[in-house]
């Protein structure tokens, strides 16, 4: 369990970005999201693609495009200084320094016509001042603690040369490079083989403890979660669903949507060979549904759920719900 | 690197023999035999008797062909009647105004049309972006001989700020090199402006949508998260991307940039390559033209080359294919 | 090329026509593009109705009107030696676009079946057209019609031959690309899956989407094959006088005199062929991004 009397390193609180379109309509992508992330923990954020969650983390470091993203309010306390409201300057020393990003694509993530060891130099060079000769040997470091093997023939290649497994611990070395406070990995292993995506998920479990630092995991992928995270934050349609430590999201979820993203994963202990799939589809986010965003999709949908949306409670300590019955109630037996 | 460039210069000589058969044909059509048509008469009477047993008209295509070949090799594509010279000397007197005159279009259309590109593209749908996309769908529209017109009626005609013809004035022709030169370029600037025009038109187009598909790629967005400056970001992470094609446009220019020169030529009265074809059609001058398509092809053909190895140099993916 | 989501593979294989109507759909959406299109069908039916209910005809000389300015009589003026500019600018319109129609149908003729057979053939086949077009794009092109036109003749049917043989690379290696990529695109992998004939995936399915580039590219290239038109007219080597072109009505501003005093001899005609290029490259970009919508800004 994760020590709740620390002060949190980054602080997210009701945080707004919205799109708006060409047409006039507004789409929430993050709608009044809140949350903590501590040192050294792992918060994974789990969702369906077009929840939220990308956007979410993209917003921390206001990677958003804008137009036609805007940040509508909130505040994202990160090291002590609200994201939103720092200069330019001072966001450009945040990013990569303090919090840095692995994205899903590590084919395209990489610049193609650069050497994989400018591209590590770049940030050391940004953010730690460190002269050309430096940053280069700090370059083949990075890509020996990422397990690359010959580091100093890797650091000349060009991201083309190299899988993407290598193109994606390449990535991670050049996120942890300035030892930042909090990594963002956006899907990191979606791209990846299975086999691959245990090493890569083991790398950064393994980097975590080495150098305390705290991750933002998001993933639509259960297992991983399972393997990465702490705790655990479920997103719907740009809110904030139910957010518990990972071993409450899986045994006891209250969320009928957690539960049915749980019910939904292929699971070798259980008979049956059907899997349960949640009905519908993930709601057009510029025209929700009336009520609880979800409702539609809800086997325990109820007149006071079409009417309101629901708070996002406490319903045990540390266990977060946004639900007006959560666990079904009335229909639990 | 050597090796691909091996391998371009051995792509380009099929398309090279080609090119010169065509041109052979087109000659092998033209009035007047073969031979009146590269015959020096300044030749000794056994070289004139040589070059007839070589180019017998009786003699079949493909040895003509392979005969004239051989003559064009030696530099030798026919003698000039009108100027009392081989075609290539007079040509050689000539190209140097065409390629002053390319050249300095296609840097004036570089240096205006690539940085506002990459400024349109950044500014998406912004008032200057507005603008520098209407500007360049006129300029594109706009045909080089009716822009030649209007910027000589205005510049020269009207304002006097240029002179309205010719490569150098009157005044000038017994000066010293660099009051020469300095008139060159006096004499140059309207002419070089207005096929820049049409230059600068297609690399912003180019460069603009160039650059809207590399910004919105996934390795910007890394770039923006290391917290690289916008500046650094968009001018050496996206530019050196999105230069790839660019430098691709270039190799595909060079036919309609020497088009548009020979057009200016005519308009501008300069001695160049173009007025020197004109002249040669209304004088049936054909050994003349065909020199001159054989120096404008294989100059176009270098370009071609030039362009992929310098579209080599800014991928380095391509090396290695 | 884009893939296509499964979604468009069932829409493009089961309603065709659809497709065109959600083209001209986009199209519409595009004023600018539509301005265009109108401009052109006022172009197009001024060069056919003007000299038809003109009261002048276009070689009438009225020599005690030579060389006047516009006025309500001559609403463009007079040449030199009499003639109506005004009958004689629309009339130049039929010219310059008869030939610019006459050479995009040739050029198009040429480059789909060589394309096409590029495409499909492949092999042996394939690089022999590839070499040839190749080649064809090396010539400096303008320069080659001047001797061309030097050598064979300057009538209108040797000009539309020739800009004809030399322009038809550009859509060989259109509809060549188009080809070589649809044969990989999922629908037609989709067709095969269903048991489609051969014949009829290449009529039903290939050959609406090969069009549709090629629409665009006709558009496009009437605009070009104007502009070689006219500067070939210019310089005097295109359609030769007494029968006027866009190209050879400004020729007359090449004399300084005419450049000083009288804009009314190649101002309008410029001014033509600068509002038709315009108003063909807009409707081709139109027609590109209604036909590829993911191609849009």
């Amino acid at each position: 369990m994760t020590e709740m009397n620390r002060e949190p390193l980054l602080q997210v609180k009701n945080l707004k970005t919205y799109f708006h379109s060409m047409n006039g309509n507004i789409v929430k992508a993050v709608d009044d999201v809140s949350f903590e992330v501590y040192e050294g923990e792992t918060l994974g954020i789990v969702g369906e693609s077009g929840c939220g969650k990308s956007i979410t983390c993209m917003s921390l470091a206001q990677l958003v495009e804008c137009p036609p993203g805007r940040y509508e309010g909130g505040e994202i306390l990160l090291d002590g200084k609200d994201m939103l409201k720092v200069s330019d300057a001072e966001l450009r020393k945040m990013r990569g320094n303090v919090i840095s990003y692995i994205f899903q694509e590590p084919m395209t993530s990489l610049n193609p016509v650069f050497k994989i060891g400018f591209q590590i130099e770049e940030v050391l060079t940004l953010h730690r001042g460190l002269s050309k000769e430096e940053a280069h040997k700090e370059a083949i470091h990075a890509l020996d603690l990422v397990r690359i093997p010959n580091p100093e023939r890797i650091v000349n290649e060009y991201p083309f040369e190299l899988s993407g497994g290598m193109r994606q611990r390449v990535m991670i070395a050049m996120a942890l490079a300035c030892n930042p406070k909090i990594l963002v990995a956006d899907e990191p292993t979606t791209a990846l083989d299975v086999t691959i995506q245990a090493q890569v998920l083991d790398l950064m479990n393994d980097l975590k403890k080495q150098l305390n630092t705290s991750i933002l995991f998001i993933t639509h992928d259960l297992s991983v979660i399972a393997e990465m995270a702490d705790r655990v934050m479920v997103m719907y349609a740009g809110k904030v669903v139910e957010l518990a430590d990972v071993m409450t999201i899986f045994e006891n979820p209250l969320h009928p949507y957690t539960k049915g993203l749980i019910a939904s994963r292929p699971d070798m202990n259980t008979s049956s060979n059907r899997l349960t799939v949640i009905p519908g589809n993930v709601p057009d986010l510029s025209a929700l549904p009336e009520g609880c965003s979800f409702g539609p999709r809800c086997g325990f949908f109820c007149e006071k759920c079409g009417k309101g949306v629901p708070e996002l409670v406490e319903v045990e300590p540390n266990h977060w719900v946004r639900c007006y019955r959560p666990g079904g109630e009335d229909r639990d037996n | 690197m050597k090796n691909y460039v091996i391998r371009r210069l051995l792509q380009i000589i099929p398309v090279f023999l080609g090119i010169l058969f065509i041109l052979f044909f087109i000659i092998d059509k033209a009035p007047g035999s073969i031979v009146s048509n590269i015959m020096d008469p300044t030749m000794t009477p056994e070289l004139k008797a040589a070059l007839l047993e070589k180019l017998d008209p009786n003699l079949p295509f493909y040895q003509k062909f392979w005969n004239w070949l051989v003559q064009a090799a030696h530099g030798n594509f026919g003698y000039s009647s009108k100027h009392f010279k081989p075609v290539i000397d007079v040509i050689g007197e000539n190209i140097g105004v065409t390629f002053a005159l390319s050249l300095t279009a296609l840097i004036i259309a570089m240096l205006i049309g690539i940085p506002a590109g990459i400024i349109s593209a950044t500014k998406q749908y912004s008032a200057i972006d507005n603008f520098l996309t209407v500007f360049s769908l006129l300029g594109l529209a706009l045909p080089t001989f009716f822009a030649g017109l209007l910027m000589l009626k205005v510049f020269a005609v009207e304002l006097k700020w240029f002179p309205t013809f010719g490569f150098i004035s009157a005044s000038n022709i017994n000066a010293d090199f660099w009051t020469k030169l300095g008139d060159h370029a006096y004499h140059l600037i309207l002419p070089a402006l207005v096929l820049g025009l049409a230059e600068t038109a297609s690399f912003m187009r180019y460069t603009r949508s160039s650059m809207l598909e590399v910004i919105r790629s996934d390795y910007i967005r890394t770039a923006r998260a290391k917290g690289l400056a916008e500046k650094v970001v968009i001018y050496k992470h996206a530019f050196r991307n999105a230069m790839i094609p660019i430098v691709t446009l270039l190799g595909f220019r060079i036919p309609g940039l020497i088009s548009g020169a020979l057009m200016t030529e005519t308009i501008f009265s300069l001695p160049g390559v173009g007025k020197l074809s004109v002249e040669a059609v209304n004088n049936r001058n054909y050994p003349l033209l065909i020199g001159i398509n054989a120096m404008l092809t294989l100059t176009t053909l270098f370009a071609t080359l030039i362009a992929d190895i310098l579209y080599a140099a800014v991928d380095p993916r391509i090396k290695f294919d | 090329m884009t893939e296509l989501s499964r979604d468009e593979v069932i829409r493009k294989s089961t309603k065709e026509d659809s497709y065109w109507r959600g083209v001209w759909r986009r199209l519409k959406q595009n004023k600018l593009a539509m301005i265009s299109l109108f401009i052109l069908i006022l172009i197009v039916g001024a060069c056919i109705f003007v000299p038809m209910f003109s009261k002048y005809s276009m070689y009438e000389v009225i020599a005690a009107d030579a060389n006047q300015p516009p006025s309500a009589k001559h609403l463009l003026g007079t040449d030199k030696i009499g003639r109506d500019l005004f009958v004689r600018l629309f009339y130049g319109g039929r010219v310059s676009l008869g030939i610019a129609i006459a050479v995009t149908v040739l050029e198009t003729i040429i480059g789909v079946v060589l394309g096409s057979m590029a495409g499909f053939f492949g092999g042996i086949v394939d690089t022999i057209i590839s070499r040839i077009s190749e080649m064809f794009m090396c010539f400096p092109f303008l320069m080659i019609c001047i001797t061309l036109q030097a050598i064979f003749g300057t009538s209108i049917m040797t000009l539309i031959t020739i800009l004809a043989v030399l322009s038809w690379p550009s859509i060989a290696r259109i509809v060549r690309g188009q080809i070589l990529s649809l044969r990989e695109m999922d629908y037609m992998e989709a067709c095969r899956a269903l048991g489609i004939s051969n014949k009829r995936q290449i009529f039903k399915h290939l050959f609406p989407n090969v069009l549709a580039y090629i629409i665009v590219y006709v558009t496009l290239s009437m605009a070009s094959v104007i502009l070689t038109e006219t500067s070939l007219s210019f310089l005097g080597l295109g359609v030769s006088m007494p029968t006027p072109t866009w190209g050879n009505l400004i020729q007359e501003a090449r004399n300084l005199l005419v450049l000083q005093k009288k804009w009314w001899y190649w101002i309008p005609p410029g001014s033509a062929i600068f509002l038709t290029i315009l108003c063909f490259n807009i409707l081709g970009d139109g027609l590109r991004d209604a036909i590829d919508p993911k191609m849009q800004k």
